[in-house]
């Protein structure tokens, strides 16, 4: 993402920063920082739907300054999407011949800069922001998940796993009646119809890494014949990128199988770039202490401001969701407890909702943290007040 | 149209959808291959039986084979008929002496400039002259009586100033509408404006037309009309009018008709049409609103427009816009698990409807992918079907042999295979000439020892790595009984199969590897001896039978038996299998000894017990025994573990185990949970695939079925009888056991789901509560923040792939069926029981 220009808030005006998103990362940060009521100066062409001799239809490039509404994301079709309605403009620049109160739309892409408006400016945005306009801080990782019969193509990036496609053949089942050359042949198909898929999806030049990853054998067969075919193919791009793949070992083939490659020491060297690898390692962190019962370990709402306010919290983990949420209350408390944990000289994780450990998280509450010491009865009196 | 059709008639019923093409090559698109080249077969000669013909063209032509599904004499005999009516120059004859006067009046006043009135005149006149073949044969009087009361129309509007067609709302004509049937002088009166004024719109609109001699987009595909003529230019232009004012002019028809009562016998003839129509009246107003350039073009009702008819009906089936708008506020109410509930209902019931109301509602419409397919479901038969060659199930139950299934499970090389190919070979099921051919096939690549395990393992990946992969069923027969096995893998990688394979029998067979140190690497931690022992206890497995096997390796010493016993005994005991549930075999499947008949050699003497298929027999007698006599009572449940597409269209091939009941060919039975009702044609046991009159619980056939989607059908799909429903879930609440744990389970937690053949991501959605390992109904504790090894509790699940739905059975209604598995990072970490389904 490129900054353009950015005019620092004070306590009349709200802060007005001017980007350039490049690709879908930007989109997920875009996601986190622009919050409902916040604004957007933008150019759209707006085409009169009725006029007056029904015939002839303007369509006219109108500069609109919008208030969010609503908004829609789409990670893996990279859609971003706002819904708002026009506000008052008091630069007089936008919105010129467009009624307040009228309905747009802004579709996110990375062909025009837009400029946001925001009054709640917080140190979570300008991390945000600054994350995605340093580009060094990016990772591109492809992954492939497979068994028997089931592969699942994913692009990784720091700030998400996305689901590319999911390639399912029924193979039939081994009876002694089987003629196993026909299963043979289906085999062949699945692994054919996954190195398609891998070729329509990955940017092979890009990508740091290309995980394949399965029980048994099926990532190493799946290597093999992935350079099997480019070599039929001439696939240079392909070939080049042999160096990259990392055949891994997990215990599934559906998704869950990538995060235990993550987490897995055998592979961290592979993957110190990516970020989310990271968060996997602490959250495993946390249920380890979790497992040991030594009380160092806690998630909820209650049980984290209050190891907060006791300053003992060590590791905070918190989903960007709580960050980003349309409740202004949400998001300011959430924001507040990030800056007093750092005060306090602990650690902020903020995980991704977009990973499988970030989602993990969420169903915990979305908060969660490891303390610098035990503290074992933490929760004694909050449990009173929820039953 | 029943809702529950929609979805799979939509192949078919296309003339109910009323497709509409825009021109020739839409048309092309939508026919399929077949329907394409019998078009261009028919097309020329189409062209050349209406070269004689005016005004077709090539749209026309095809549109009119096409809807009469190819006969090429009845859509010619249909197009002349058409053309012929549409073509007054052609046909001189059939019009009436006052519609030639009225054309003739039109054309003079075109040249001359006339003005409004009279061409309004000409252009009612036409209008009604053409209002049908009866009222044409018995013209005279009426025309001439409505041209009278249209004159008298003309002079009152000249009362009031002439209205600009941008001033014509629907909603005249809505009030035109509204005033239809009453017979009050009074409201006619008021009626008469109004319609007045669409007459003068139109006929400004007709006049435009002709100006810019362009024919308006037309609507539907009947009414498509010849390429304009110069000479013909008004007539043209009435033809394209849309179906609203069709109608519109039918209403005006009938006041003016029922104004002059000596009319009586025809009004009530067009006062029949118009309540035949009253229905579609909201859909054609609202298309009015919709088509406001259409509103401007000259009318000319053609009655017998059976798609416009057609395409009303259906449109009045749909939900009203405000129907749509009520049922979203009254969902809006309800709580959310409620709403998406309700909507997956209604997916299910009618998916057109859904996605019509989704296009009203949704603003979306534009985005630049689609939506994630539903899930299809097909239409359930709610009626049993009567066997083809019933036979007396008692009777068939009194002869049959008693059947067992069973899987051997146990650490990886513990000899599974080996044992398996021994047993198959000893019993006769395996002919010498096959071995002989494995042996040297494996001696080629220096694992002479494999050979036995090839007759289970087929694929190369299984032979070149010496592994087993997947389970892997056969059946034998011996006097005493039939079997079924189960080879199931154990590498730890495919534990998932093996999960497969123990869900699918009665009786396990452990294998032990009694080699020196082999038992102890499989027994630790990591081991597959105690997680697949542990499954197939948690699986409901009935009894185990433990193979010692590689006896022969320890010199057939009893201190090993022992010992390997009594650790053993220790562990089953800790997991809860009890004592008489076990037997313990010696043998050696490379050798055979203690397999089936070999005997044992001279040094073994303290072992007496009955070999490995005689302690299979025993069981699978007192089973059967304790059994039979349910077979006839309960529902007919069958679990597929495979699917394949039958040499007959629209014939599926399953692969699976009746789970209780029976079945005979030509019963209906429903695949859950795509919901299609299948008819059984045939029913297929045993390797050869024998075809047999019956299977009851516990037999492993082949179902040959008919009506049957195949791409909807998985494996894990379960089928029932008619009348058995099953439901799917996504969500349930179940009864776990922890087993030992690195990491504790937490809301949250992501874990692989598993039942019978069924593998899904899955994670915990709640923890409920801590419940007592020894008595599930004693609470222990209510708020719990995490599970941790060896607990008991209650917690409720949820599938992470949302489309997929899993048809499941709560642990009362089906014993087998109702267990689950859970795992994490290939490590076996829960099993429990479904409790409910409804969360």
């Amino acid at each position: 993402m490129k900054l353009i220009k950015q005019v620092k808030g004070n306590g009349n005006n709200s802060e007005q920063i001017t980007l350039l998103p490049q690709d879908k990362e930007d989109l997920f940060s875009l996601y986190n920082v622009i919050n409902t009521d916040d604004e957007l100066i933008f150019k759209k062409l707006v085409t009169d739907k009725v006029d007056s001799s029904g015939k002839k239809k303007n369509t006219d490039l109108v500069r609109l300054r919008l208030k969010v509404v609503s908004s829609e994301f789409e990670p893996q079709h990279e859609f971003l999407r706002y819904k708002g309605v026009t506000t008052e403009d008091d630069t007089g620049k936008a919105n010129i011949d467009v009624p307040t109160g009228k309905f747009f739309s802004f579709t996110i892409n990375y062909k025009y800069p837009f400029t946001l408006i925001k009054e709640d400016y917080n140190t979570f945005v300008a991390k945000q922001l600054k994350d995605a306009c340093t580009p060094e801080s990016r990772s591109d990782i492809a992954a492939v998940c497979l068994q028997e019969g089931i592969s699942h193509i994913c692009l990784l990036s720091s700030f998400s796993t996305i689901l590319k496609n999911k390639i399912e053949y029924s193979l039939p089942k081994k009876k002694r009646s089987t003629d196993a050359a026909k299963f043979d042949e289906k085999i062949e198909k699945f692994y054919k119809g996954t190195y398609e898929s891998m070729k329509r999806h990955f940017e092979f030049e890009k990508l740091k890494v290309i995980i394949l990853c399965s029980p048994g054998f099926y990532a190493k067969n799946l290597f093999d014949k992935v350079m099997q075919y480019a070599q039929e193919d001439n696939n240079k791009i392909i070939l080049n990128a042999r160096p990259r793949f990392l055949v891994a070992h997990c215990s599934t083939g559906y998704l869950q199988g990538i995060s235990e490659v993550l987490k897995n020491p055998a592979y961290v060297s592979r993957l110190q770039d990516a970020r989310n690898s990271k968060e996997a390692l602490i959250m495993d962190e946390f249920l380890q202490h979790l497992n040991n019962d030594d009380f160092k370990a806690w998630y909820g709402q209650a049980e984290v401001a209050k190891a907060s306010e006791m300053g003992a919290i060590d590791t905070l983990l918190i989903t960007d969701g709580l960050l980003r949420a349309n409740d202004i209350k949400v998001r300011k408390s959430s924001v507040d407890l990030t800056q007093a944990v750092e005060k306090a000289g602990g650690t902020v994780y903020v995980f991704s909702s977009l990973h499988s450990s970030g989602e993990e998280l969420e169903k915990l509450t979305g908060l969660a943290c490891i303390l610098k010491f035990p503290i074992p009865d933490l929760d004694d009196d909050i449990e009173s007040d929820d039953d | 149209m029943a809702p529950a059709y929609d979805d799979d008639d939509g192949d078919y019923s296309y003339e109910d959808d009323a497709v509409e093409f825009q021109d020739e090559a839409a048309l092309d698109d939508y026919m399929n291959d077949e329907e394409y080249e019998l078009m261009n077969d028919m097309f020329p000669r189409a062209k050349k039986d209406l070269a004689e013909y005016q005004g077709w063209d090539n749209l026309k032509v095809k549109l009119a084979i096409f809807d009469h599904e190819f006969n090429l004499d009845e859509a010619l005999k249909e197009l002349k008929r058409d053309l012929k009516k549409k073509k007054p120059e052609e046909t001189p004859s059939k019009m009436s002496a006052l519609e030639q006067l009225a054309r003739r009046r039109a054309l003079s006043s075109k040249k001359v400039n006339a003005t409004e009135e009279t061409f309004k005149l000409t252009g009612r006149l036409s209008t009604l002259s053409t209002l049908g073949p009866r009222e044409r044969n018995s013209n005279g009087k009426p025309l001439s009586s409505l041209a009278g009361r249209l004159a008298s129309l003309q002079y009152k509007r000249e009362n009031t100033s002439p209205k600009s067609p941008d001033h014509v709302k629907p909603s005249h004509s809505l009030a035109s509408r509204l005033t239809l049937g009453k017979n009050n002088l009074q409201e006619q009166v008021e009626s008469a404006p109004d319609s007045r004024i669409s007459l003068y719109s139109k006929l400004s609109a007709l006049r435009k037309t002709k100006d810019s001699s362009q024919v308006p987009p037309m609507k539907e595909p009947q009414d498509k009309v010849p390429p304009p003529q110069v000479n013909d230019k008004d007539h043209i232009s009435a033809n394209s009018k849309p179906p609203t004012f069709e109608e519109l002019g039918v209403v005006f028809n009938l006041h003016a008709l029922s104004d002059s009562h000596n009319l009586a016998e025809k009004s009530l003839g067009i006062s029949e049409l118009v309540t035949k129509r009253d229905l579609k009246e909201k859909t054609a107003i609202s298309r009015l609103k919709r088509k406001y350039e259409d509103v401007h073009s000259p009318y000319f009702p053609s009655t017998n427009d059976q798609t416009a008819k057609k395409q009303a009906s259906t449109n009045f089936k749909k939900q009203s816009p405000d129907d749509v708008v009520l049922e979203a506020q009254k969902r809006a109410f309800e709580d959310v698990a409620k709403v998406s509930k309700g909507v997956e209902a209604v997916t299910l019931e009618n998916p057109k409807q859904v996605s019509d109301e989704s296009a009203d509602t949704d603003e979306n419409d534009d985005k630049p992918f689609s939506k994630e397919p539903v899930m299809r479901t097909h239409n359930k038969a709610t009626s049993p079907t009567k066997p083809k060659n019933p036979i007396d199930m008692n009777a068939f139950l009194h002869q049959k042999k008693p059947h067992l299934s069973f899987v051997v499970i146990g650490h990886v090389d513990a000899g599974k295979s080996t044992l398996m190919g021994r047993l198959l070979y000893d019993v006769g099921a395996v002919d010498n000439k096959l071995i002989r051919k494995l042996k040297r096939e494996s001696e080629m690549i220096g694992k002479s020892s494999f050979h036995l395990a090839w007759v289970m393992d087929q694929t190369a990946e299984e032979r070149n790595r010496g592994v087993t992969v997947d389970i892997c069923t056969s059946d034998f027969e011996t006097n005493a009984s039939t079997f079924t096995i189960v080879d199931a893998p154990g590498h730890r990688d495919f534990v998932p199969n093996a999960i497969a394979g123990v869900s699918q029998v009665d009786v396990a067979v452990l294998s032990i590897d009694c080699s020196t140190d082999a038992f102890e690497s499989g027994f630790n931690l990591d081991g597959q001896t105690k997680e697949h022992t542990i499954l197939a206890r948690s699986l409901g497995v009935r009894h185990i039978i433990v193979a010692m096997n590689k006896m022969d390796s320890v010199d057939w010493y009893e201190g090993r038996f022992i010992d390997i016993k009594s650790e053993l005994t220790n562990f089953f005991e800790d997991i809860g299998i009890k004592s008489e549930q076990t037997s313990w075999v010696p043998c050696s499947g490379l050798s055979g000894e203690g397999v089936f008949d070999k005997s044992y050699p001279a040094g073994l003497t303290w072992y007496k017990g009955p070999s490995l298929v005689k302690s299979l027999e025993n069981i699978s007698q007192s089973l059967f025994d304790n059994e039979s006599a349910e077979v006839t009572k309960e529902p007919f449940l069958f679990s597929t573990f495979d699917v394949s597409q039958g040499t007959k269209p629209n014939e599926a091939i399953l692969f699976g185990r009746v789970e209780s009941g029976h079945i005979q060919g030509g019963e209906t039975v429903t695949i859950y949970p795509s919901e299609q009702s299948v008819l059984v044609t045939q029913i297929l046991a045993g390797n050869n695939q024998v075809q047999v009159p019956a299977a009851i619980k516990g037999d492993f056939v082949t179902l040959k079925v008919r009506n049957a989607y195949v791409e909807d059908i998985q494996v894990g799909d379960l089928v029932a009888i008619v009348g058995y429903d099953i439901e799917s879930a996504q969500e349930f609440s179940s009864q776990i056991l922890t087993f030992k744990l690195d990491r504790p389970l937490l809301p949250g937690t992501p874990v692989m789901f598993f039942r019978g053949s069924c593998e899904q991501p899955a994670r915990i959605k709640k923890l409920v509560s801590l419940v007592d390992k020894a008595d599930a109904s004693k609470i222990i504790k209510k708020k719990v923040r995490h599970l941790g090894s060896n607990q008991a509790a209650i917690v409720e699940i949820e599938l992470t792939e949302k489309k997929r739905r899993i048809p499941l059975t709560t642990f009362s209604q089906n014993k087998r069926l109702g267990r689950i598995v859970l795992r994490k990072e290939g490590r076996t970490v829960a099993a429990g029981v479904i409790k409910t389904l409804d969360v």
